[in-house]
């Protein structure tokens, strides 16, 4: 019976059809399914609190005005993003509060570059542009997933990643063709940021712990080298042309195939992060776990039987 | 036709100081909301802090833009370039957000002043004016609902959040007063036709509209007279936050103010 199942699970997905959060699945489909929704999920309301320092301290009101605006769309993109994993995973009785119970607890994934400080006022653009545009490539990616009501808010998440990238990138054009300490801080960043950028897309495919069937069952549609070539073909020529130093003197073209060689971008640091190493990963966990505490008697003031809507 | 253009020395004068101290107002509002993006007890009020906090600083840049074609300062330099002394905000507005009692509180508060401050500004005989006072109104009806829906959340969610509301009361309710404080040109505004009364004639209207609003929630009007008024922001006496606030937020700009950013 569960053999027939699957199979035509199978040959649902190798037609092309998707999947609805109502409709049977496999349990294994369900868990990785999850375990990249919640991880991305994660990422957004981690990956907030870098640029979220930076929201006081904007130098000009258009520009506090826009980091607030990106801000908020990450936090929004989290709060979408749990909402469907919550629907996926309400057989193993996963909750928004389980969720972020356990990301505060330093139990549960959230994306390696979020583990990095953002000391200058660069970085919000360096983050801004091409961190939102290597995030931009792999949901890109995604918008094909298998999982529809994924693949739905995805689309809405791409089309406003894109406005950041916007955002980003004109913070970085306006310091690079600003003064010699603006262009020094840019340079700054971008060397900061570009090891951190090669990690974001993961391992090289052969120590990626994604199984076959991930891409079997089109949970994921591209390899992590796959994205990240695309990533390099996209970017590294935009880079150059802004005149910044790229810190890699082993980065080439390759001409034949147009793929980017680069030099070891130093794997070990990104397995030590990816198992809670990063410089800033418990500070940012430690403010995160303080505020829920501080604030627990709001949501009890809220759940309470007196509080009306 | 460039604004304030029939007004005399002293008309323009009293313009500009008035249109800043509403600018100061909505700048420090609004930053101290934004404080709260990714902090905030919910996800769902990160977000609608965030909403907030842009809607007040872009109220705050449209003040500042009229006054740049007053007095020829930019707007960046009007929000990031003047030292506390200058700065004509209510000391209310400054103060750290402590508790999200205290965050309810103030914002509907203010909200409710703000109300009435931009209902007068309809009446202007300056078109600019009455036509941002129409659209910050539009954006304003929100923060007001919001507003209303928190503190009756917070009024009947229990013990503790009753203790934390009344007490936010007691202190929000006296910072308030200073939005209305009486101010030597207020008389200038109202002859030459800027505003159809003195601003501070609404604080009884204001002081009646918020008694009503906390009787309706079941808490204390406190004891106005029994307290000493703390220091005046509109004549630039402001307390150690703000001096905080503006360093942090001329952090960056400050390095270089006539750089572009």
């Amino acid at each position: 019976m569960s053999e027939e199942r699957l199979h035509a699970f199978e040959a649902r997905i190798a037609g092309g059809e998707l999947i609805e959060a109502g409709d049977w699945m496999p349990d294994e489909y369900r868990r990785q399914c999850l375990r990249l929704i919640v991880t991305h999920a994660n990422s957004e309301l981690m990956g907030a609190l870098p640029e979220r320092e930076w929201i006081p301290r904007a130098p000009g009101l258009q520009r506090k005005l826009s980091v607030l605006s990106k801000v908020q769309d990450e936090i929004g993109h989290a709060q979408m993003i749990y909402r469907v994993a919550e629907d996926l995973g309400r057989p193993m009785g996963v909750t928004r509060e389980l969720m972020l119970d356990e990301l505060i607890a330093g139990k549960a994934k959230f994306h390696n570059v979020f583990s990095y400080p953002a000391p200058t006022w660069a970085d919000v653009g360096v983050i801004a542009w091409l961190v939102d545009g290597a995030a931009l490539e792999t949901q890109g990616a995604l918008l094909k997933t298998s999982y529809a009501p994924y693949a739905r808010i995805l689309r809405r998440i791409c089309a406003e990643e894109a406005i950041h990238l916007k955002h980003g990138e004109d913070i970085v054009l306006t310091l690079a063709a600003g003064t010699r300490a603006q262009r020094d801080m840019l340079q700054g960043a971008l060397t900061r940021w570009w090891q951190p950028l090669l990690h974001f897309f993961g391992p090289p495919d052969e120590q990626s712990p994604n199984s076959e069937r991930t891409f079997r069952w089109r949970i994921r549609l591209m390899t992590n080298e796959q994205l990240r070539q695309a990533f390099l073909r996209k970017y590294v020529p935009k880079v150059k042309a802004l005149g910044l130093l790229i810190p890699d003197p082993e980065l080439r073209q390759d001409p034949a195939t147009g793929d980017w060689l680069y030099g070891d971008p130093d794997w070990n640091e990104f397995w030590r992060i990816v198992k809670g190493g990063g410089a800033k990963t418990e500070d940012r966990l430690r403010l995160r776990r303080m505020t829920r505490d501080e604030q627990s008697w709001v949501r009890e003031a809220i759940a309470g039987p007196t509080s009306a809507a | 036709m460039p604004i304030g253009h029939e007004l005399t020395g002293e008309g323009r004068a009293a313009f500009g100081e008035y249109l800043l101290l509403m600018a100061d107002d909505e700048l420090v509002l609004g930053h101290r909301d934004s404080e709260w993006c990714a902090f905030a007890p919910l996800i769902e009020e990160d977000v609608a802090f965030a909403s907030i906090a842009q809607d007040e600083i872009s109220h705050a840049a449209l003040f500042y833009e009229l006054i740049e074609s007053l007095r020829g300062l930019s707007r960046d330099q009007l929000a990031f370039g003047r030292p506390d002394t200058e700065m004509r905000n209510v000391t209310l507005v400054e103060q750290e957000n402590s508790d999200w009692a205290f965050t309810v509180v103030r914002h509907y508060l203010y909200d409710l002043a703000d109300d009435l401050r931009t209902e007068q500004l309809l009446h202007s005989g300056e078109p600019l004016l009455r036509s941002i006072a129409e659209r910050i109104r539009r954006e304003e009806r929100y923060h007001l609902e919001h507003g209303a829906m928190w503190l009756h959340r917070l009024a009947h969610g229990g013990a503790e959040a009753r203790r934390r509301t009344q007490h936010a009361v007691d202190r929000v309710l006296l910072g308030c007063r200073g939005i209305f404080h009486p101010l030597a040109w207020e008389q200038v505004l109202v002859k030459e036709g800027l505003l159809p009364d003195r601003p501070s004639r609404l604080l009884p209207t204001f002081l009646s509209r918020a008694g009503a609003v906390l009787l309706e929630n079941g808490l204390q009007m406190p004891q106005m007279a029994a307290v000493a008024a703390g220091p005046c922001g509109r004549v630039g006496h402001h307390g150690p936050e703000l001096g905080r606030l503006l360093e942090t937020m001329g952090e960056v700009w400050r390095t270089d103010p006539v750089a572009n950013w």
